[in-house]
């Protein structure tokens, strides 16, 4: 299958007044067409940093990227100019925000937002815009009668489905989704993720799920990727990350969370903390938290070994590691 | 069964607002035995959070009772009232507010001790350092402050401090939301040693209901300013009764695959408590909702066993 995206060796920098963090350090990833990948990881594991990038969003000053070649449905994003950046950016790839109090415009009204978009990138008149925001509402479940309402009238998770109505606006063929239900409560990011899941089906719409909790990955992706310190540990199909999870580190996030459906569920800590990202660990990033760290683990990057599209970063599972 | 520790009776707390009176607590009434941890669970604006604090007096309540030890914590004044608040102490959400950032970590563990005049100086000193070791901070931070601290290990500043004074019972407001999932676990297993060792009461505040099930003996689900439903956590979670209760547990997304529950999407969102539904506040998202349901409010009563529903249906 030809990979909707591409991601080669992403790297990316902050340079900040203390020092410099590397954010994302050699990130390569793929979505085929139709695929949904979840991006985990904690915070400062640079998912985040490695959305906006493949976006060319990075504010600069601080963030530099370095190195890294971003191919969508062929064209290499990384060399475009500008101007047909901006082109693919909301027509192409679009992006729904956390933060569903934050990233709308407070000052216009909601229909005007959505029709903002549809204006800057299909040339259509301003009533014909705003003709097909009122239709884009309906599709997510708010009355077009509110398109005339500013944000601070909805409430959260109707501004979330605000977001997702301008993400859709152009018909996109990616839509990267940064922790969109994080800020929502419990029954109403249910809502959220069903209205995500049936729209993507529909238009059949590729997606990267940026979130921290694996209980949405496993609601919503078919792939999934696991980020730490900058780096992808492992990647690969949802039964094989969540049914037979290989990368210490993956291994340990499945611990850490109570399992709800268990009377007396044990839970089993990550040792340590998130490492300072000014000053990494040599060899594999995680080894000072890894219960299962080789002298090889303090010193040399780990390779990283691939099965059956099942890949990981980890000395354990190289050619003549313990399960190699 | 021996006396409760503590029991709250009709606690109602309203806030004047510009349109009107927020209901953020509408008579709450439950019962803590000693040792126990009671979870109180429900999505943001339910009211729990304020519970908490009403219990404690950070905020004064509109009308109820709370007695603990059979003593009426809200009558109490001045002197009574402190020597109360070395009993009952509370850890916050967010361990990032709740510091003062200009004070060091030893300075902050040890002002309840300073308030309270427990001990010398130096008494006082050894006791932080006693604290900093009981919750797992290296000595060597004792000097340092809230910002050179990872979420964390601030959380931990603020569990020493709220054990400083050796509270019998720890209001815990949210006290791992704010943190990653591989820190929220290292907190959570830290207050389950510390409830053991020192045979701590928690009234423990939570959304996360995989985090109330892991720690509970009892869980309360409130909504709206309610208590809608109350029971051992096996029976709540085993046998769930109220039809909020059940869409709030069906709506969590489980990390395991091939466990999907048949899932209970509410409608709407959450109406308005400065004017809520006449009756049962939850009738207006309910799927089962009764004309029975506008008229009477269901009282929050026995189903046995100690489970308490309020809810019309199978009445």
């Amino acid at each position: 299958m030809c990979a909707l995206l591409k991601v080669n060796d992403l790297r990316v920098k902050y340079q900040t007044f203390e020092g410099v963090v590397h954010a994302v350090n050699g990130v390569s990833l793929e979505i085929g067409e139709r695929e949904t990948l979840g991006l985990v990881g904690e915070s400062g594991a640079g998912k985040t940093t490695t959305a906006l990038s493949l976006m060319r969003l990075i504010p600069s000053p601080p963030g530099i990227i370095e190195s890294g070649e971003v191919f969508f449905d062929g064209r290499a994003l990384h060399e475009l100019p500008e101007d047909e950046m901006m082109q693919v950016r909301g027509n192409q790839i679009s992006m729904i925000f956390q933060d569903p109090m934050t990233s709308l415009n407070p000052v216009l009204t909601v229909g005007l937002q959505i029709a903002e978009v549809i204006v800057a990138h299909q040339g259509v008149s301003s009533a014909e815009a705003m003709r097909r925001a009122e239709s884009l509402m309906e599709k997510v479940q708010i009355p077009a009668a509110r398109s005339r309402e500013y944000p601070h009238e909805f409430s959260g998770g109707m501004r979330q489905r605000i977001g997702i109505a301008m993400a859709l606006a152009c018909n996109p063929r990616l839509i990267v989704a940064d922790e969109p239900t994080t800020a929502l409560d419990v029954t109403v990011q249910a809502q959220v993720i069903e209205l995500i899941r049936e729209l993507r089906d529909e238009l059949s719409t590729a997606m990267m799920l940026i979130t921290h909790d694996l209980g949405v990955v496993g609601e919503v992706c078919d792939h999934v990727a696991v980020m730490y310190a900058g780096e992808i540990v492992e990647k690969g199909d949802l039964e094989q990350i969540f049914d037979h999870p290989m990368h210490p580190y993956t291994r340990g996030l499945f611990q850490c969370v109570p399992d709800i459906e268990e009377e007396n569920s044990v839970i089993q800590p990550i040792d340590g903390l998130m490492p300072d990202p000014f000053h990494l660990p040599a060899g594999c990033r995680f080894h000072p938290r890894c219960p299962e760290c080789l002298e090889a683990c303090r010193t040399t990057v780990p390779p990283l070994s691939e099965r059956d599209g099942h890949s990981v970063l980890c000395h354990l599972y190289a050619e003549g590691g313990a399960r190699g | 069964m021996s006396e409760p520790l503590m029991v709250v009776k009709d606690l109602k707390k309203y806030f004047k607002v510009a349109g009107g009176v927020v209901h953020a607590v509408d008579g709450v009434s439950f019962t803590l035995n000693e040792g126990e941890t009671l979870g109180l669970v429900g999505e943001s604006g339910c009211g729990k959070s304020t519970t908490g604090r009403v219990i404690l007096r950070l905020t004064e309540p509109t009308s109820g009772s709370v007695t603990y030890k059979g003593q009426d914590v809200l009558a109490l004044q001045g002197r009574e009232m402190a020597a109360m608040r070395e009993e009952m102490q509370m850890i916050f959400q967010d361990p990032f507010s709740s510091l003062d950032p200009r004070k060091t970590v030893g300075g902050t563990i040890g002002k309840p001790l300073y308030i309270h005049k427990v001990g010398t100086r130096a008494e006082r000193e050894r006791r932080v350092e006693e604290l900093m070791d009981f919750v797992g901070l290296s000595p060597q931070l004792y000097n340092k402050y809230p910002h050179e601290l990872d979420g964390g290990r601030r959380q931990r500043v603020g569990i020493a401090r709220a054990l400083a004074l050796k509270p019998n019972f720890i209001v815990c407001d949210e006290p791992v939301s704010a943190l990653d999932v591989s820190i929220q676990a290292q907190i959570l297993n830290l207050l389950s040693e510390l409830q053991e060792r020192l045979r701590l009461t928690y009234l423990f505040v939570s959304h996360d209901l995989s985090v109330i099930r892991h720690l509970s003996d009892r869980v309360a689900v409130m909504y709206l300013g309610k208590i809608v439903e109350l029971a051992a956590t096996r029976d709540l979670f085993g046998n769930t009764l109220h039809p909020y209760s059940q869409a709030l547990l069906s709506a969590v997304p489980i990390a395991r695959l091939r466990r999907r529950r048949e899932r209970i999407i509410l409608t709407g969102g959450v109406p308005s408590p400065i004017n809520p539904p006449s009756g049962c506040r939850f009738r207006t998202r309910c799927r089962h909702e009764m004309p029975l349901c506008a008229e009477q409010e269901p009282p929050l009563t026995d189903r046995g066993g100690g489970h308490f529903v309020a809810c019309h249906l199978e009445n």
